[in-house]
């Protein structure tokens, strides 16, 4: 649904993008993470054809978002960062006033809103000023206007920025039955338990530049981050327990640190069940073990060597 | 696409009580405080400085003492007896608003019952004070027209008995009742005849008196400087009331504001994050130029009507000659408005910035386009300057409607250059806009 090939976008001095590549295909949730000002809004402004890139292509459903930016804008569904909606008028406006800019009208258009609010859960509120919302329920209807038009392709930009927790899981429970219905989201955030939840597969952004991309998995592989196998036995057990195990398939690295055994290897779950085996052969047991899998943020502090709230 | 836009826009400032106030309720207020002021409730007129007036001619002592207390004591006129060639001079120079020229041999025309006119030269430039120093002089000199000369004339004052004389239509009708006052008459003595006799002049007299008055033989000749007749259909009856004056100027000051701050929604638009939206969906590069453009006008015909409306039952406020006249000029004042700051928009980069900057551009074209001063009070090089703006153009279109009551003729050419100055003003903001990169400039 979206390719992206050596984008390039500089303002100034600054490369705001920096030959970014990716792909998305239809039906998934792809998450552009990285901090402010890492290039994610700038790819999505390009994408959505507010801006022209320097260099580079891009396409959207099929259309070169250069050439053919009106069929790309009929596609697709921009949820902004700021809240986009027009406070004086009410909710049932509001998507009435999106819905015919993109050539609804009559029952198509009511039906559409009503499903809409329905779906947001602001159908008691339709006819209620926006400017009267709580934070949460504007941004739900800021998304249900970027799909009023039923688009195939959704880029949300941190949509959940400055909201609670209650409210952030209502918004991340409604694009995952959004996505249930097929349709393919762009999302960029920089909260990395949400992209955590919500994303097929992520890329990581920092200064206009891709640094990784993939599933959770395949991120792993990527940047060589591994599982950490922690346990606790005899003293006596330890310094033959870390000869032994440092012979082990997919096993990097083993030794004692602060009185207990430290494994780092390709597959925490193989070297519980190895490790298993070799305590029974000596007739010992487990006192405390612990498996360390890598995290977004220990990946993403190793792919950028900063934090993500930095 | 333009229609919904603009619908948008109108729900919007329906629903802000502000917006609504400002647009609604502040042109109510202005024009109560200008008719207040100027018109007074039900149109009465404020009091006036007593305006300079020169009047010239050769006229007898006790005619020109009746037209000198006729001037003064009206409190309208401070009347200066000069020759003609001064009085040419005192109107050219501003001096006096108007000469009035008195035939010579006046008091023979008079009682000759020969036609009398008046020649009135008026200042061209002081249009307002020329205009109502012809219909207060109008007004005086029925005063002097056939009624008053027909009656002197006919019934000099030697006619009538002292007060200590007999009168014997006084002993006619002396009595209790009708029919005694008949038996007396059929009576035929000498004095019933006599009485009889005198009475049927009176009667005759009193009919003379009554055709002088309705067919009058005084009137006012209104000329050029040349001497040229002005006539009528050249100079349609002004309007005697200040409002229909002072209503313009400050109505096109106000809606400027008006207008400013309708330009400025598309800075609020962008940092609201509703102009990125707009910019998405499948809109023409520039509709949503148009579209602010076409909200700004009909605020600004919303705004004109209800200054119209309370301006008309309030004040009496005149609408001009014909009834599609003014709603045509206010159409082309609000277009012109509508446009006049979206160049500005496009330049100011900020909603700060722009009130900044408008306001001081608002301020310099009130001053030299005659928002504050009328033009004709305003020095001759501010003037000059004054007419390259695109207000001065507004009140010129609006008072002479309002205020002069001329019809399409004179309207024609303000009206023409109120629609040049919103085409360039539309024009300059699109060139900017694209100037800027368009949508991603904007954003």
């Amino acid at each position: 649904m979206i390719r992206v090939q050596d984008l390039r976008k500089s303002f100034g001095d600054i490369r705001a993008v920096n030959g970014v590549s990716f792909s998305v295909g239809e039906g998934e949730v792809f998450g552009l993470l990285g901090p402010n000002g890492a290039g994610k809004t700038t790819t999505i402004s390009i994408l959505a054809t507010l801006r022209p890139a320097d260099s580079g292509q891009a396409f959207v459903c099929g259309h070169d978002v250069f050439r053919e930016p009106e069929a790309v804008r009929r596609r697709i569904g921009v949820v902004p960062q700021e809240l986009a909606i027009y406070e004086e008028l009410t909710a049932e406006q509001n998507l009435d006033v999106f819905g015919r800019l993109y050539g609804l009208s009559g029952a198509g258009l009511k039906n559409r809103i009503a499903e809409l609010l329905d779906l947001s859960e602001l159908t008691e509120h339709a006819r209620r000023p926006v400017k009267g919302f709580s934070g949460g329920m504007k941004r739900r209807l800021n998304i249900m206007i970027g799909l009023v038009h039923t688009p195939d392709v959704l880029f949300l930009d941190e949509p959940t920025v400055g909201i609670d927790a209650q409210a952030r899981s209502k918004i991340l429970d409604l694009i995952r039955g959004m996505n249930r219905q097929g349709l393919t989201v762009l999302y960029t955030t920089h909260y990395l338990e949400e992209a955590e939840q919500l994303c097929d597969r992520i890329a990581v952004i920092d200064h206009g530049r891709l640094a990784a991309i993939g599933d959770r998995e395949e991120l792993i592989t990527q940047i060589g981050e591994q599982d950490t196998v922690r346990l606790q036995v005899l003293e006596s057990l330890r310094e033959r327990l870390v000869t032994n195990a440092g012979s082990w398939d997919g096993v990097a690295e083993a030794d004692v640190r602060r009185g207990k055994v430290q494994i780092q290897c390709r597959d925490g779950a193989a070297v519980v069940a190895r490790l298993q085996q070799w305590l029974d052969s000596e007739g010992q047991h487990l006192e405390q073990l612990e498996v360390i899998r890598p995290n977004l943020e220990t990946l993403y502090l190793k792919i950028t060597g900063r934090a993500l709230r930095e | 696409m333009l229609r919904i836009l603009v619908t948008k826009d109108l729900r919007r400032w329906w629903s802000d009580r502000n917006a609504v106030i400002v647009t609604l309720v502040l042109p109510l207020l202005l024009s109560a405080v200008l008719g207040v002021s100027f018109g007074g409730f039900g149109g009465g007129g404020p009091s006036l400085e007593a305006i300079p007036l020169a009047v010239v001619g050769n006229v007898p002592a006790p005619f020109r003492d009746l037209i000198d207390n006729a001037l003064t004591e009206s409190g309208l006129f401070k009347p200066t007896w000069t020759d003609s060639v001064t009085a040419d001079r005192l109107v050219s120079s501003g001096e006096v608003r108007a000469a009035l020229l008195v035939p010579d041999n006046l008091t023979a025309k008079i009682l000759g019952g020969d036609d009398v006119v008046f020649g009135l030269w008026k200042d061209p430039v002081s249009v307002l004070q020329a205009d109502i120093v012809e219909q207060i002089l109008s007004r005086l000199l029925l005063y002097l027209r056939g009624g008053e000369a027909a009656y002197y004339g006919a019934w000099p004052e030697d006619w009538f008995p002292a007060d200590d004389e007999p009168s014997a239509i006084a002993d006619l009708f002396e009595g209790d009742s009708m029919l005694e006052v008949w038996r007396r008459i059929s009576d035929g003595s000498p004095e019933a005849v006599s009485a009889w006799d005198q009475m049927s002049v009176l009667m005759d007299h009193q009919v003379a008196l009554s055709d002088a008055y309705s067919d009058p033989v005084v009137n006012l000749l209104v000329t050029d400087r040349s001497g040229a007749e002005v006539k009528a259909d050249q100079a349609p009856q002004a309007s005697r009331n200040m409002f229909d004056y002072v209503l313009p100027g400050m109505g096109v000051f106000f809606m400027m504001f008006a207008a400013m701050n309708s330009a400025a929604d598309i800075f609020r638009e962008r940092l609201g994050g509703t102009l990125l939206r707009l910019f998405v969906a499948p809109l023409g590069p520039y509709d949503f130029l148009l579209g602010k453009w076409m909200f700004g006008m009909i605020n600004g015909l919303l705004q004109l009507s209800v200054l119209f409306l309370a301006g008309k039952v309030l004040f009496r406020m005149n609408l001009g000659p014909e009834p599609w006249l003014l709603p045509l000029v206010a159409l082309a004042v609000s277009a012109m408005l509508a446009s006049l700051y979206l160049p500005l928009a496009m330049l100011a980069g900020n909603e700060k910035r722009m009130g900044a900057i408008g306001t001081g551009l608002t301020l310099f074209m009130g001053m030299v386009g005659g928002n504050f001063i009328q033009p004709e009070a305003m020095p001759p090089f501010l003037l000059s300057i004054g007419r390259f703006t695109p207000n001065y153009w507004a009140n010129t279109a609006m008072t002479d409607v309002i205020a002069r009551n001329h019809g399409l003729e004179t309207v024609a050419t303000p009206l023409l250059i109120l629609v040049l100055f919103s085409l360039a003003f539309l024009g300059i903001a699109v060139i900017l806009f694209r100037g800027r990169g368009g949508k991603e400039g904007l954003l």
